[in-house]
This record gives structure tokens, C-alpha cells and sequence, in this order.
């Protein structure tokens, strides 16, 4: 059965007819085309799927997208403002914190939601932070790195 | 929660992988995706009170389920490509996600996520080891969806809300047709996956005393990795003795993942009670503890290790239980 569904995504309200089964997931990648959220396990155990809704990390995949009517969806394509990447996802490209890069929009949004909530994390609360979101490449060290990175330069400026 | 399921699949699939023929074509049993289907249901009832649930579910006759945050249900239905003719989401009615403290009891809505277990500073004050056992539950994400309700409600033997639960002996809160009906936590659970409800029935609420304030509890969880695991075995602890002669006036013992429910090590508390607390009697409690898990092997870990660690498990629980009494002014 199809209905229409009201979504707040990335700052921009969308009107979307669809089948009201569909995950957040689904609708986010085929309806709405933002491919940026990853398909993993399709399960809730990889954090691949990761969007923030309204500021906390949330599983797409096990999300029914009629529950998130009204709510603040944030995914990877919303966080580049004016054509510029946001610092988190500069320090991942400059940090080498993306291999394969599937787990990499998960992992940017959870570490974007940590330092939303403390700018200033301990590496072991960042570790903690992002201990749903696997990386299979298993470059944890830089992707840690690269979290931490930009918690010094806000301190500095 | 949902974390559990496909793990098994996957090690059990790469352990196949490795016998398999060279030049044969086989698709890569890792991913199980294109057998899946979709989750399916006819209707989706958004309800607004308990009583509203049961009507929906008392109608349908077991052809509809309840749903609070999806992750292990939504999960399940995916694998096993299951499809139900309803239902009834009970995360919007209002109040079933609190956590309130009255009258030295505390009630805790059946929706409260894990997060909100970890977070509320009712717990932390007064039954800090439950905050401890949700704060470890899947994974941040997982934390934030998932519920109380769900963890028990789905009857795993590892339910990492199991274990300090039993041990402040909680009761169930059971909305149904006839009424309402408390069931004590340590006969809820019937079996893996089984509990008392019966398909038209919700759980609403949890209800635990307070923790006395002579006494301590710990709740310890092992696991293969720190996050996004089922436990190997779970172990949870509640303690009170005696300052002066150390004797042990109340003891109870919650384990998970080694029996078919998450169980109390009985024989181990009789042992326990009334005796000394010494090195030798702490250890043959745990022995004791030992012999009344039921642990089967799995992709996770042999029986023998589990029931091995189930004794090394009670006995530091034990031992911190009793560090914690030391550092107490009663």
C-alpha cells in the first residue's frame, strides 16, 4: 500500500508517495536517491546504514521511515556546506581515514553526533562512540585519528 | 537485540567457505541479502494506550505482533522472509518509556530505550547495576533504538537486561483481555525465545525494589569484543552481609547465556547464605554455580568454556560485591 510520507531531510522538506513498509534506508536511496547511505548487513550490527535523526545516530535499516515523520534527518549528503566539506569529512580525506569508504558516511555522522553533543571527547569516548560502526578494512587508528584531529582545531581557534 | 542474528550466519558460512572445490561457481555464502525479503505486514496500527493494543491484538488472533524499536523483529523478519497481518506499534503510548521512582519501588515503562536505562539517574542512584547492563547492550546505535520490553519480550537467553533484573527480583506487568497480571521475572521466561504472554497480552512495566542500602550489586558481561556481541556469559550479583563476623545475609546470582532462559543460581545462593565469606566458601559458591548452568556450544564458544566461565565470572562478581560493601560507611 502506498502513501504519502512527509520527510525533513538535510534541511529540506520532501513529499514522497511510497510503500509504507520501507525502511529509512530504502527510502533515502531509492526514492530520494541519496546514495550516500550505505546497505550493509541490512540487520542493525554494521552501523553502514547510520543517519542522525534529530542529532542522535540511528540505524536507517531498522527504521521505518512513518516513524520519522516531523523529524530532523540528517544523512552524509547534508553535512558539505556551500560546496564546502564539512571539517569532519576533510580530516577523513586528509587523515586517510577512508579506505574502501562504505562504512565512512556511518562513521562521519556517529563522530559528527559525539562531537555535537562533547567537542571535546577522550580517545576512548571516541572509540566508544563509534564501537557500531565497522569498518571491515579495519582502519580504526586513522579513522580515530581523524576524529580526534578535528576536536584539537576547534580547541585552538 | 538485533545484533545477534546474522553473526552466526556469517561464521558458520566462512567456516563452510574453506572445503569449498576449486574451479567450482558458487555464489558467496556470506551474503544471504538476495534470499531475504521484505518485511511485510497488511497494517501498521500506531496505538495509543495499552488497552487499544490488546484489543487489536485480541482480534487478530496471533496474526499480528507487537513492535516496539524493530531490532530484533524487523531483523527476523528479514532472515526468515516471515510476513504478519499487523502491527501494533506501542512506542507512542504515552508514559510506557518512563522511569519513575515511588514509594521505594522503581517502575520502568516497557519502552524505555537502553539508552535511557543508562542515562536515568534513578537507576544510576538506586539500581546502578541495570544502568551498568544497558549501557552495554549492542551498540550506540542499537541503544538508542531498541527497548526494555524487547530485550525481554524476546526471550534470548542472553538478554543482558536479564541477569540484574532477576537478581532484584523484578516483576512483569502484564496488560491483557482480562485485566492486568504481575509475573515474577524468574518465571516469565519459558523458554529460548518463549515467555508467558500469550499473543494478545503486552508487557507494560517492570517493577524492582530500590537497592537496599547495606547491600551492593554488579552485573558482568563477557563477550568476544567489547561492542556489538551477544554475551558468552553474563553474570549479575546482589550482596548483603553482615559487618562484623562477614557472614553473608543475602545473596543472589542472575546468569545469562548458559541455560535455555536467563536463570538464578539457587543452589549456589543456598550454599552461600549464612557462611563466611572467605576465599573458600566464595569459590565453592561458584562452583556450585558452575553446575547449575546448562551451556550448549555454539559459533560463540564450547560449553566447557562457557561453564568454566561462568565460575570465574560469579566468583569476581562476588568479589567486587564485597569491595563495594568495604568502601561503604552503612
Amino acid at each position: 500500500m502506498k502513501r504519502i510520507l512527509k520527510l525533513h531531510v538535510n534541511g529540506e522538506d520532501f513529499e514522497i508517495l511510497t510503500e509504507i513498509h520501507k525502511t529509512l534506508l530504502e527510502v533515502l536511496r531509492e526514492d530520494l536517491g541519496l546514495t550516500g547511505t550505505k546497505r550493509g548487513c541490512d540487520l542493525g550490527t554494521c552501523g553502514a546504514c547510520t543517519v542522525l535523526i534529530d542529532g542522535k545516530p540511528h540505524l536507517s535499516c531498522l527504521t521505518l521511515t512513518a516513524d520519522v515523520q516531523g523529524k530532523k534527518i540528517t544523512t552524509i549528503e547534508g553535512l558539505a556546506q556551500d560546496g564546502q566539506l564539512h571539517p569532519l569529512q576533510k580530516a577523513f580525506a586528509e587523515k586517510g581515514a577512508i579506505q574502501c569508504g562504505f562504512c565512512t558516511p556511518g562513521m562521519i555522522l556517529t563522530a559528527k553526533a559525539l562531537l555535537d553533543e562533547d567537542p571535546h571527547p577522550s580517545e576512548e569516548k571516541v572509540k566508544k562512540a563509534i564501537s557500531g560502526n565497522l569498518c571491515r578494512c579495519t582502519g580504526y587508528v586513522k579513522i580515530v585519528d581523524a576524529i580526534l584531529s578535528v576536536t584539537d582545531k576547534s580547541s585552538e581557534s | 537485540m538485533g545484533v545477534g542474528w546474522p553473526r552466526n550466519d556469517v561464521s558458520q558460512a566462512v567456516l563452510k567457505r574453506k572445503t569449498f572445490q576449486k574451479g567450482k561457481v558458487m555464489r558467496d555464502p556470506v551474503s544471504k541479502s538476495h534470499l531475504w525479503k521484505k518485511p511485510c505486514w497488511e497494517k501498521y496500527f500506531r496505538v495509543k494506550t495499552p488497552g487499544e493494543a490488546v484489543q487489536i491484538l485480541e482480534e487478530l488472533q496471533g496474526e499480528s505482533r507487537v513492535i516496539a524499536g524493530g531490532t530484533d523483529l524487523l531483523a527476523r523478519m528479514r532472515q526468515e522472509g516471515f510476513g504478519v497481518k499487523a502491527l501494533v506499534d506501542i512506542t507512542c503510548i504515552p508514559g510506557l518509556g518512563e522511569i519513575r521512582s515511588e514509594d521505594g519501588l522503581i517502575r520502568l515503562g516497557a519502552v524505555a530505550t537502553p539508552k535511557d536505562l543508562s542515562q536515568s539517574s534513578v537507576l544510576r542512584e538506586k539500581a546502578f547495576c541495570l544502568a551498568q547492563a544497558a549501557s552495554q547492550i549492542g551498540t550506540p546505535q542499537i541503544r538508542n533504538l531498541g527497548t526494555l520490553g524487547g530485550n525481554l519480550c524476546n526471550a534470548s537467553p542472553a538478554a543482558d537486561l536479564a541477569p540484574p533484573l532477576l537478581i532484584f527480583e523484578a516483576k512483569a506487568k502484564i496488560a491483557g483481555g482480562k485485566g492486568e497480571r504481575e509475573v515474577p521475572l524468574d518465571s516469565f521466561f519459558t523458554g529460548p525465545g518463549q515467555t508467558v504472554l500469550n499473543p494478545s497480552e503486552i508487557l507494560k512495566e517492570i517493577i524492582i525494589p530500590e537497592l537496599r542500602l547495606d547491600a551492593s550489586a554488579t552485573f558482568l558481561k563477557l563477550g568476544r569484543r567489547k561492542a556489538a556481541d551477544l554475551a558468552l556469559v553474563s553474570v549479575a550479583v546482589l550482596l548483603a552481609m553482615d559487618r562484623k563476623e562477614r557472614t553473608c545475609q543475602l545473596i543472589r546470582i542472575g546468569l545469562g547465556s548458559v541455560a535455555p532462559t536467563p536463570i538464578r543460581a539457587k543452589q549456589a545462593e543456598a550454599f552461600l547464605i549464612g557462611r563466611r565469606l572467605d576465599d573458600r566458601s566464595i569459590q565453592e559458591a561458584a562452583q556450585s554455580a558452575m553446575r547449575e548452568s546448562q551451556p550448549i556450544s555454539d559459533v560463540r564458544a564450547s560449553s566447557q568454556y562457557r561453564r568454566e566461565m561462568v565460575g570465574v565470572m560469579v566468583e569476581r562478581a562476588i568479589r567486587k560485591c564485597l569491595e563495594q560493601l568495604e568502601g561503604k560507611d552503612v
